[in-house]
This record gives C-alpha cells, structure tokens and sequence, in this order.
C-alpha cells in the first residue's frame, strides 16, 4: 500500500512544490510530473542489465577459502559480472547473457535467447576447480598419468588440482498450444589428479602414495516431448548418459611394492540410456493421480585395459544392470475437511551382467579369501508403498497420519562373503502430526514418528582365517532396527517487526538382532532463527543451531570375541550467526555478517571384554570464523561502487595426516591456522 | 495518478510533518510561486514552437496500446491523467491506480518478469493470482475505514490456506517438472510457493543458481552448518545448488531426488562410480548416502563416519577388520605391517582403510584374487 515514509526530503520538496503551485500552473507543472512519473514507472518496469568490473586482493595464501574458487594465493584477482537482458515486448523476445567471475577460475556463462511460450535455445559454460587443500610432499613421478614410479628421493612439494568444465546447451519449441519439445545436453570434461595409494600387508608390505589420474568426459543427453492441458499432462522420452575414461588403469613401479599391484585398475567407460514417461491426470477438480516410469539400460562392456589371469576369461565384463522404476500416487480432497494420499514406488534393478570365471580356484588363498572367483552380480527389489491421510481438526488443528512400507529383496548369489547377509528386509513407519496455525502470524507443528525394520534369517559370513570364528555383526545396510523420531517447529512473528523460528529434530536408534556391528544412535537437532526490522531499511538477523549425533558400536578384533570392545562416535556441529542489512536515506546499502561454526568429531573407545585395553583416538574439532562486510554507494542512478570485505578464520586440529609417513616418504600436512582477508573494490552500471 | 494525488493530498498534514514554520512556507511559497511562473511562461512559448514529444508514457514497453496516450493539448492531457491507466497488465488499473511507482511494494517490477510479458498470451493479471477482491477495492461498510485484504496477499496471511493459494499458480504451472508437486512433501507440507518464488522482482532468489540455496537453508537450516564444512561440495561458492540435486517441485525418488533415485542422482556428476564392476562393493549399488553424506561431513571425501568404523558398521571382525584403529603414523610400523603388530590394530589415519583398499566403489582388475578382488588394484 502507498506510504509516504519513502518520500523522503527529495520527494517533500517536491511536493511543496507542487502544492504551492498547482491550479496556477498546471500545463508546464502537469508535464514535469508526468515526466517524473513517467521516470519512476520506466525504472520500475524496464527490464535491466548491470556489469560490475573490480578486483580483489586475498592477503595470505590459503588452502581452504579458495578451494573451489582459485582464490588461494596472496594476489590481485581482477573479477567482471555481466547480466545482461534485453525484452522485445512486442513479440515477447528475451535475450541474456549471464556471466558471472569472468576471468577466474570459477568462472561461467550462459547465452540464452527465446520468444517467450514458443521457442528457448540457450548455451552455457561453467567451470568448477577443486584445488586440494592438503600440502603434499612426495617423490612420486608422473603424477596426472597412467605411468607413476615410486621414489624415496626427489621430495618435493606437490599441487594436486582437479577441474570441471561443462558444457550445456538446451533447445525448446512449443507445439501449437499443448505440445512442446525440450532437447538438453551436456559435455563435461574432468580432469587433473587427486589422492590415491596403494598398501600390501606382506612380501613386500608397505603403504605408499599415489595420484589417481582424473581425464574423463561426461555426457548426457535428454529428449523429451510433452503435453499439457488444463487436466492431463505427461511427457515422455529418452535420457542417455555416456561415460568416457581415457585413465582406465594404471601402471606403478619402483618403491617398495615395486610391481606388486601393478596395473591398477581404474573405471571403465560405460554408459547408460532411459526411456521415461510421466504423467497426470485430475480425476476430479479436488482429486489427481500421478504416474511415471522408466526404464534404464547400464553398461559396461569397455575391454578390460589388464589380461585375466585365467586365460578363457572373458575379456570384457559384458555388464548390464536394467532398472525398471514405477511411481504412483493419487491425491484426494473430495471429503471436507479430509484429504488423503497414497502411492507406490516399485524398483528392480536386474543385474544381468553374466557371471564368468575370472580367476583361478588354484590360487592357494582363494577359498580362504571367500572367492570362487567368479565375479558378483547385484540384483534387487524394492517396493516402498504409503498412505497419509491429513483431518482438520477443531480450533484451528489438523492432524496427519502416515504409514509406510518398505520392503526389499538383495539376491545373493555368491558362496562366499565378507558380510552377514538377508534376502529380505521389510521396514514399517507410522507417523503422526498435529499442526496448527495458531494465529496468521504463528503456526507449529509436532510429529512423531517409529521405524521398525526387520529381515529374513541371515546368510552367515563364511569367511574365516585360520579357523577363528566368524563374527556376530549387525550390518548396518540391514539390521533389525528401531528408530523413534520426534520433530516440532514453530514460526512466530509476536511483534510485526520480530519473527522467531524454533525447531527440533531427535531421534533414537536402537540395534537387535545381533551381538555386534551398530548397537544405538541419538540424532538432536536444535535451532533458534530470528529476524527483527529495526526499521523499514534495516533489519538484524540471529540464529543458533546445534545437531548432536551419537553412533555406539561394537566388535572384536581378530584375536576373537575374548578382545570385544565398543566405539563412542559422536559429533556435535554448532553454529552461531549475527546480521545487519539495511540501506541508509542517502541511498547507501549496508550489510554485515558473522559467522561462527564449530564441529568436534569424538571417536571414544572402551573394551567390552575384560582384560582388554584400548585406547582412545583424539577429539578433534574443526571452527570457521567468517566476517562478512559490504557496502554498496550509488554514484549515479545507474552507476554506483560496491566494497567488500571478508575475513575468513579457518582452524583445526584434526589428526588425519598429522604425524602420518607413507612407506615412500611422502608426507601430507595442512596449515592447521588458515586466516585470510579479501578487500574488493567493484564498480557497477546499470542500463534498462 | 500518486504524484498528483499526493500533491492534492499532502496539504497540511504533511506540511506539519517537516520543520518550516508557517510564516517561512508563506515566503517560501512566494519565492517558488515566481520561479514557477516563469518557468511556466518559458515552457509555454516552447511548446508553441516545437511538435509536443509523445509522451513518457508513451514510450513505456508493451502493453503500450494501454499505456499510449494520445497526443492532446496539455489542458486535456492533464485531465485525462487522473483516468487511472494499465500499466504492465491487462485490467491492472485497478490495483496500479494504488500500488504504483510510489508503492512500498514494487509490484510493477513484474514488467520485468516473464508475467510481465503481454505478448504472451499466457500472462496472467492481477486477478489471476490474487483474486477479484472487491472488498479491498472497495471498503465495505462498517470496516471502520480499514480495508480488507486482497483474497490472496501472499503474504504471511497465506500461511491460512496454502492450497488455495498454491492453486492460482498450479492453474497456470501445469505438466513438466511441476507434475507429481500434488503429492511431493513440500505440497503435503503446506509450503507455499510464494515461500520460495518471489514474483514481484526481476531477482527471484529461486531462480538464481547462486542464491537459490540459501533460500533452500532459510527452511532446512540444519544444512547451514553442514555446507561450510571441511568436507564439502562447492555449494558455498554457488558451483553447485540444493536443485542440483533435489527437485523441490516432486520427484518419484526418495528425498525428492532430482532423478528417480539417489545413486542416479549422484551418477549424474560421478559416473564413474556406476559401473557394473567386475567387483562390486554392495552398498556402493544400493545407495550411495550410506556411506557419504553429500551436505558435508568433517571426513575427506564426504563420509559419514571415519574409517575403519564406517567399514565395521558392516564387516565381520575376521582378520584385521575388527581391530582397533590406531594412530600409527610410525613409518616402520607400517613397513612391517599396515596392520600394527600382531593385528593389533589398523591405521586411522591418511586413508584409513582405502590406504590398501583404494578401490572401494568397484574394481576392474581380473588378475589377482587377494588384491582384486578386496578392491585393492
């Protein structure tokens, strides 16, 4: 609705004016108005384009702030935006270009032009770098190839750096009034090297450090045509993926394996192609059912880049997984007050890969090793099925009920295996939610929900070594399992200018069925959000959150259950965060923000058994301090310069590679201190 | 007509409002008054000699038949101006009339978005979406001069009947990816979608890869912590967005994946996890988030759980997998034995478990049984 408080001293005098001299001079006084007015429509109704050109300076080398933004050494980084958009009204005609870090290494654009309800075609780039946040010290050779040599001398320190680059283009055309068609497609490339390794327990034993070589493309491809009227709408058509691995193995020597587990194998290509429809239909204006289905053929037939050892091995997997999904639901709200759901979803995933004899029954360690050799197709089922049904209550309430089914079936084939195993698995949730607006400006809800999930017997592992027994263990895939779940939130804005969210979130496991493996896990989510208008310009922001996650498990070590011992895991990840944006009289925008997160991992242990002592891992925390500051000045109506300021505050004492030597000498550490300030300057210009 | 109006209507009240005094308005009044008046007389003789320019108006984009006016002398010109005009929609004169340049909520920045469009016949009016209205056009008796709100404000009032608001754009927001919204969690859940869109600016927060989850984080706050840890995907640096991998408006996967299932979903940038493997590692095939949490983790390469206990939530304890992790960053311990001696212990560091079994997702080396087959090559 109108206000005159945005009419501030500009518009008063303005005004004054206005009134002083209106019915005396009103052609000369009428245009000016008119043309003021005119103004003011044409900023608000014009379709704008804006570039900003500026530059930033990061103060400090750092691994972590510009992982995934190359902003990561102490440089000028020079930074240009473009967003520009052009509206031919008269035929609906849009044409853009987006650009956004032009000139760094996260970079992208994307050109878009269409006519608006008839035809789309846009092309985009987008680069993403992954810059490895760990400083590496090594002597390996050949790092970022299929050829990599092992070697205690020549200690150096390494980069290792990953980088996307997708290509997408996308065309769309409408078919007369209901039909269109819609073709998207995407090339990435992947390349570059990431942490790798390899590690023998004996004859030679040792752990040594390679680089995985990254050189892979990734393509997709989507057809589809639809048709949309006012009650039915489906579309349908074909979804194809292709893989391409040019790093499909790769060769180690030197150190102290030498050629032990030379060649690695790496991925294949493979590729995939789906055909889907999907659909829906009002049955009625207050009842809908919807429908989709497809079905995908994977594939992995590339030559195996390494000679079986067995000589009629195949040469090639020959891998074919066809997924067959079909979705359901029907939504109703024909009984007053009452509305209702169910659907079904139902997916097979048919393993026909053939099963054939790779390697040989006479390797002395093969039965041992729980293997016959042959490799190991996975076919399963699941069928999940629901039913909710939503009552409106008295006094504002609506209660939720929810019932759900899911069950499953794992074929398994093999003789032998390394983990417990069910061919059945069946777990039933029922939920139950009271909700109520407790006012238009406060509304709550309270849910609870409990999970039972139990199977058919278990297929015992039959790997055992030097006749110790098998274990008791759980799988956490399948156990018998309870999980009660509690959640309530509530929106509440007491004052028009306060705004106030609460939220919890818990929720128990316990473990049966089993001696060992996950025995109970508590999740607790807690969060209060709030914002509060100072005024019609600013606004100050708060919240805090905390989620506490507990895991407790057990299990022995390979002595037998005479050395049984539990794990205490937990992790309790905390966040604060205060704000202030606003814009002054003068036109001025100002924002401040800051950011505190703290994360501690607990890896406690204790013995089960008596007489067995263990010892604990260190805690480790992990805290992110972030500052945020910005302010925008308008120089003119269409120019104006935005300063930034950030300071990042990275900390931890995590343990992962502290103190750690591979076999080879490599070392990998991390500044365990990362502080980082970024000042950056941007001028910005604006047309219509 | 605001300008005008407010000209007409300022009149004492606004006046009092600022900090001139009676008798300085008087002088002031006269100063302006004279400069007016020859302002007026120059502008006059100027109009005489040159072809009057068309309108601002006039030059306002489409729907510029509405918004045309005709080239009339000044003394009509201004009468005409107090006829309340579309200025972006059909029939929008009613709403604009109030809601105009000068309005706290800039609804006519629509122009600027696909609704704004006239020349697609598709765009709705200011009735589509919110309603005739008629009581907030006209102030029913007995109100007490406060006027009603529209039918449907979108505001915090909606909150009241989601379903009904929702309706005015699913009666236009048919068929593609809004098919199975009626079903999804998010409609089951009562969120609106003005909670997420916002239709009134040419920045919808939705709409923008680089903004869009923060608006996600706005209802899922627990995400907030989980984005900025040390483990992560570059959701931060607007690389990757919540819709990357979820569709918000309803999906027929779990979680509202934004393909029909998780591993699908996480196919579609990690395709080399696919397979089929020569040697598979189950739950690499049924589901990626039992290992990994995609939000971000404080383990490398987004595990939920730190190794070797992420691997003995499942593995029977036979050989070294039950024993207990170690900080056995002494090099020739692990020259002897990765294992710690006498099986005592396995490393928790580096890589843990992948430090031997780097494999883990699924091997393709038909050679060698023990380390093959344990995705060790």
């Amino acid at each position: 609705m109108r206000s005159n408080q945005n009419n501030h001293s500009c518009s008063y005098s303005k005004a004054l004016f206005a009134s002083l001299v209106a019915g005396l001079f009103t052609p000369a006084y009428g245009q000016e108005i008119d043309a003021e007015r005119s103004e003011a429509i044409a900023t608000l109704t014009h379709v704008g384009s804006q570039i900003n050109i500026g530059a930033g300076f990061i103060s400090d080398d750092n691994r972590r702030f510009g992982q995934y933004s190359g902003l990561r050494e102490e440089s000028l980084y020079g930074k240009f935006d473009v967003d520009y958009r052009m509206l031919d009204r008269t035929d609906g005609r849009w044409l853009k270009f987006y650009g956004r870090n032009l000139g760094q290494d996260n970079r992208e654009f994307l050109f878009d032009h269409q006519r608006q309800a008839e035809w789309r075609y846009f092309l985009g780039f987008s680069q993403t770098p992954r810059f490895e946040p760990m400083q590496i010290i090594t002597g390996l050779q050949g790092i970022g190839t299929t050829t990599e040599i092992v070697s205690l001398s020549g200690l150096r320190p390494v980069d290792l750096k990953m980088k996307r680059e997708l290509f997408s283009a996308g065309f769309d055309y409408a078919i007369g009034k209901y039909d269109s068609v819609r073709v998207r497609y995407t090339h990435e490339q992947k390349e570059g090297a990431r942490i790798f390794g390899r590690g023998n327990p004996g004859g030679p034993a040792g752990i040594e450090f390679l680089a995985e070589p990254i050189d892979r493309t990734t393509q997709t491809l989507e057809l589809s045509l639809s048709h949309i009227d006012r009650d039915f709408q489906v579309s349908g058509g074909y979804y194809g993926t292709l893989f391409t691995n040019t790093a499909s193995q790769l060769a180690v020597s030197g150190g102290a394996l030498g050629a032990t587990l030379s060649p690695m194998s790496l991925p294949l290509s493979n590729d995939s192609h789906q055909v889907f429809i999907t659909a829906g239909y009002n049955l009625t204006p207050l009842t809908r059912a919807n429908f989709k289905t497809s079905y995908t053929s994977a594939h992995q037939n590339e030559r195996f880049p390494i000679t079986p050892s067995l000589a009629l091995a195949p040469r090639s997997l020959d891998g074919q997984v066809d997924t067959t999904i079909v979705y359901a639901d029907l939504t109703s709200m024909e009984i007053r007050g009452v509305d209702l759901q169910a659907n079904i979803r139902y997916e097979d995933r048919d393993d026909k890969t053939p099963a054939a004899q790779y390697l040989s029954l006479l390797n002395a360690n093969a039965t041992n090793a729980g293997h016959t050799g042959f490799n190991k197709p996975r076919s399963s089922q699941s069928l999940k099925s629901k039913l909710e049904g939503g009552y409106q209550l008295p006094l504002g309430f609506k209660g939720l009920l929810t019932w759900e089914m899911d069950e499953q079936k794992l074929d398994a084939p093999e003789l032998f295996r390394r983990v417990a195993y069910r061919e059945e698995l069946d777990e039933i949730t029922t939920r139950i939610e009271l909700k109520r607006i407790i006012a238009e400006s406060a509304t709550g809800a309270i849910s609870f929900s409990h999970a039972k999930r139990t199977g058919s017997d278990y297929i015992p592992d039959t790997y055992t070594v030097s006749g110790q027994p098998s274990g008791d263990v759980n799988p956490l895939l399948w156990a018998d399992r309870d999980r009660d779940t509690w959640r309530a939130t509530l929106d509440w804005s007491p004052l028009d200018e306060l705004n106030l969210r609460f939220a919890v979130d818990k929720s128990d496991d316990a473990y049966n069925g089993r001696d060992m493996g996950p025995r109970d896990g508590v999740r607790g989510y807690y969060a209060v959000d709030t914002s509060y208008s100072l005024s019609n310009r600013w606004k100050a922001t708060f919240f805090v959150s905390r989620e506490d996650t507990t895991a407790k498990q057990t299990t022995h070590t390979g002595a037998g259950p005479t050395q049984q011992w539990a794990a205490d895991l937990r992790h309790i990840g905390d966040a604060y965060g205060f704000g202030v944006h606003g814009k002054m009289r003068n036109g001025v925008e100002m924002g401040a923000d800051l950011n505190y997160y703290r994360e501690t991992a607990q890896n406690r242990m204790s013995a089960v058994s008596s007489g067995f002592a263990v010892t604990s891992l260190p805690d480790y925390t992990y805290r992110l301090t972030e500052m945020k500051l910005f302010a925008l000045f308008p120089l003119e109506s269409n120019e104006s310069m935005r300063f930034d300021y950030v300071f990042n505050d990275w900390r931890t004492d995590d343990w992962t590679w502290s103190g750690w030597n591979y076999s080879d000498g490599t070392t990998i550490r991390q500044d365990v201190v990362q502080k980082t300030h970024y000042i950056g300057g941007m001028y910005i210009y604006r047309w219509q | 007509m605001s300008t005008n109006r407010n000209s007409v209507n300022l009149g004492r009240d606004d006046l009092n409002t600022g900090p001139m005094t009676g008798a300085k308005i008087v002088y002031v009044s006269r100063v302006l008054a004279a400069i007016a008046l020859c302002l007026s007389i120059s502008r006059t003789a100027q109009a005489a000699d040159e072809p009057a320019p068309p309108s601002a108006k006039a030059k306002l984009e489409a729907p510029g038949e509405q918004l045309a006016e005709p080239a009339v002398a000044p003394e009509k010109k201004k009468k005409e101006r107090l006829v309340p005009v579309d200025i972006v929609l059909k029939g929008d004169k009613a709403c604009t009339r109030c809601h105009d340049e000068g309005d706290d909520f800039p609804v006519l920045a629509i122009a600027q978005t696909k609704h704004g469009v006239g020349a697609d016949a598709r765009t709705p009016t200011c009735v589509s979406c919110h309603g005739q209205s008629t009581q907030h056009l006209n102030i029913p008796k007995g109100s007490q001069g406060v006027r009603p709100l529209p039918d449907y404000p979108f505001g915090k009032k909606v909150l009241s009947d989601v379903a009904k608001h929702n309706q005015s754009c699913i009666n236009c927001h048919k068929g593609d990816k809004l098919t199975l919204w009626m079903g999804s969690s998010h409609s089951r859940r009562d969120v609106a979608c003005v909670q997420c869109h916002k239709l009134h600016t040419s920045n919808d927060k939705a709409l923008s890869r680089a903004t869009v989850s923060d608006m996600c984080m706005n209802c899922h706050t627990e995400k907030r912590g989980m984005i900025n840890r040390p483990s992560r995907h570059p959701i931060k640096e607007g690389k990757m967005a919540c819709v990357d991998c979820h569709a918000p408006h309803g999906s027929a996967g779990p979680k509202l994946m934004a393909k029909d299932s998780v591993n699908e979903t996480c196919y579609t940038c990690h395709m080399e996890t696919r397979g089929p493997f020569l040697w598979n590692h189950l739950p690499v095939v049924q589901d990626c988030s039992i290992c990994h949490n995609p939000h971000g983790t404080v383990i490398p390469n987004l595990l939920k759980v730190r190794p070797p206990f992420l691997c003995q939530q499942c593995h029977e304890p036979t050989s070294h997998r039950g024993n207990t992790p170690a900080l056995s960053g002494n090099n020739g311990v692990q020259a002897a034995s990765p294992f710690g001696t006498g099986f005592a212990s396995v490393p928790a560091q580096a890589r843990a478990c992948n430090n031997c079994h780097n494999n883990i997702h699924g091997g393709n080396n038909p050679t060698n049984i023990n380390a093959s087959g344990r995705l060790r090559r």
